[in-house]
């Protein structure tokens, strides 16, 4: 398939989360809460962006896994494949479908604005543990996109009843479904530092390099483990605090992903 | 004692440990340079608290799963301490033909107690091939070391390396020709040496190289292989090619020579002998790398187990993110 049908792929899924969220909410406010609707927009969405990912692996004849348009567009697929079945598994994770929606817009939109270049995937690099390293590393970041649109909603809703922070009607599911995604994201981001330390070992010879995007990420698997120490010392931590700090958490994934490996001269640089 | 434990169990020391190695790892991520003095203090703060924190913490004693994975953590923290007093890294470029010599290789990083048992790595360098696919697009690495005490060769490359006492070589990108020159000075004394071309063919532009004669005569050698890279089809890199070796000398006179073509210049005769491939090694030493992810699973399957056991908990014993129960 040709590039123009990659990119018509990629424009009409960045239309469908447009559209996903503007019947989000008109559904809001006639008070529907249903979200099969929902759930088949962004079915049809991830079906076009299987399509484009496709059309670019069988053009490249290679995974998406170099340039910054490889890593938006494989994952634009991935979270939102991973945020359509924790919402349909988890109902409390469905409240943060409008935080979402808004925020994978805004990835399609930022992908259709970098150029699709393609970069040769060297021998070294493609065996099974980039494979495991990759998989792992969009879990997380998919795992924690739903922590922090959950945390986000709460802390919009706790900070709407002016004086007293206080946690919302529904607000205790939503709070322990913060909680237990952070929690599952912390292990696929232990597994992803692990796989990848196994494939870098095999493919530039050392596990560990202390390049930019490594330490980024040792830095976010840090900050998530002092979160989840900080909940327990301090029993009586506002629970705004621990919201507040899960979207910070997640807006370091999202720098981490998206920026240190493009912007740095590591073997993890995208461009080699 | 058992108080001392307790302060260097407490939790705040953990976050303050955490939020200091947070620090130095920002610091890290300006100047990886000098990545490891900057970690040691808080990683040395956080182990000590990790095993206090495992001795005297009854929550681990309540947490089976939360316990194995500090002590798999703990596991990894000496693990990669003991790595780092050991290990070694190194590069070193090997011409077919020529015998592993541990002096030629030039270390990146040596652990302050690395053994130094390189010497009894023995083998020489056999035939290297690099396949490429169209487009310039680098396939398969095949390197055959020929082994000195057992007759015996063992070919690699790429992902699969070659390990010998403990040191690991991989093959990497950089790789290219080597023109072998015989010498012989006025006194019918003969020495046979490599002259390594720029990797190739990243650099099959510029494929030449300065070489002073033992005389003391700077000589500019230039590799002309004919025929340029062929970027739209298949083709193997070896070292069967035809070359013709173009010498400058500091007056700027170009002689071209063929292969078994000499040269008499002051002080000497200069032969082609032949043209051979070198490949560029990287060597790496450390024991412990088994056992540190021997470690990292453990603890990771230990963190799973305890998150599902979260997951299951009822909602009127919800079991918080570290695995304390708490109250509804």
């Amino acid at each position: 398939m040709s590039p123009v049908v990659e990119k018509s792929l990629l424009i009409a899924a960045v239309a469908g989360f447009g559209a996903t969220l503007l019947l989000r909410l008109v559904m809001n406010r006639r008070g529907n809460e249903s979200w099969w609707p929902l759930a088949g927009g962004l079915s049809v969405v991830l079906l076009f962006l299987l399509m484009a990912v496709t059309a670019r692996w069988l053009r490249e004849s290679q995974g998406p896994f170099l340039t910054l348009y490889d890593i938006l567009l494989s994952n634009l697929f991935s979270l939102t494949l991973v945020f359509l079945i924790a919402a349909s598994l988890v109902p409390a994770l469905r409240t943060a479908t409008t935080i979402v929606l808004a925020f994978l817009g805004l990835l399609g939109i930022w992908s259709l604005n970098v150029a699709p270049d393609a970069v040769p995937l060297p021998a070294t690099f493609d065996n099974p543990w980039l494979w495991l390293h990759v998989l792992s590393g969009k879990l997380f970041l998919g795992l924690c996109m739903l922590a922090a649109g959950t945390a986000l909603l709460l802390l919009t809703r706790a900070t709407r009843t002016d004086k007293a922070v206080r946690i919302p009607d529904t607000g205790a599911d939503m709070d322990d479904a913060v909680w237990l995604t952070l929690s599952l994201a912390f292990v696929c981001h232990s597994f992803m530092l692990i796989a990848g330390a196994i494939w870098a070992h095999s493919a530039w010879g050392r596990y560990w390099a202390w390049d930019s995007l490594e330490t980024w990420t040792f830095i976010t698997w840090l900050a998530i483990a002092l979160l989840l120490h900080a909940r327990v010392t301090f029993r009586r931590m506002p629970a705004s605090v621990g919201w507040s700090a899960v979207v910070v958490i997640f807006g370091l994934a999202v720098l981490t992903f998206f920026g240190v490996p493009f912007i740095s001269i590591a073997p993890h640089k995208g461009v080699m | 004692m058992r108080s001392l434990l307790k302060t260097l169990a407490s939790l705040r020391l953990t976050l303050v440990g955490l939020v200091w190695l947070i620090l130095n790892a920002i610091a890290v991520s300006q100047w990886p340079d000098g990545a490891i003095p900057w970690l040691v203090l808080p990683l040395a703060l956080l182990a000590l608290n990790l095993l206090a924190a495992i001795l005297v913490n009854r929550t681990f004693r309540l947490q089976s799963a939360l316990l194995v994975f500090h002590v798999g953590l703990l596991g990894v923290l000496i693990l990669v301490a003991a790595g780092v007093l050991v290990r070694f890294d190194g590069q070193i470029e090997l011409v077919e033909g020529e015998h592993f010599d541990p002096a030629a290789v030039r270390p990146m990083s040596r652990g302050w107690l690395h053994p130094r048992r390189m010497q009894n790595v023995e083998f020489s360098q056999g035939p290297i091939e690099v396949r490429y696919v169209s487009g310039l697009r680098r396939d398969t690495t095949h390197s055959t070391l020929n082994m000195s005490d057992e007759g015996s060769s063992y070919t690699f490359g790429d992902r699969q390396g070659f390990s010998s006492h403990g040191y690991r070589f991989m093959t990497t990108p950089n790789k290219g020709f080597s023109v072998l020159l015989l010498w012989e000075d006025v006194d019918g004394n003969e020495g046979l040496g490599a002259v390594n071309f720029p990797s190739y063919p990243e650099f099959e532009w510029k494929q030449q190289n300065e070489w002073t004669t033992p005389s003391g005569e700077q000589l500019t050698l230039e590799l002309d292989l004919g025929t340029g890279v062929p970027e739209d089809s298949a083709w193997t890199l070896n070292s069967d090619v035809e070359f013709e070796l173009l010498v400058r000398n500091e007056e700027g006179e170009t002689l071209a020579l063929a292969p078994g073509d000499s040269l008499s210049i002051a002080g000497g005769r200069m032969t082609v002998a032949d043209l051979r491939l070198w490949m560029g090694y990287r060597i790496d030493y450390d024991p412990f790398l088994s056992w540190l992810l021997a470690a990292a699973f453990l603890s990771l399957g230990a963190l799973t187990v305890h998150v599902q056991q979260k997951f299951r908990a009822p909602r009127g014993a919800t079991v918080n993110a570290l695995g304390r129960q708490q109250e509804a």
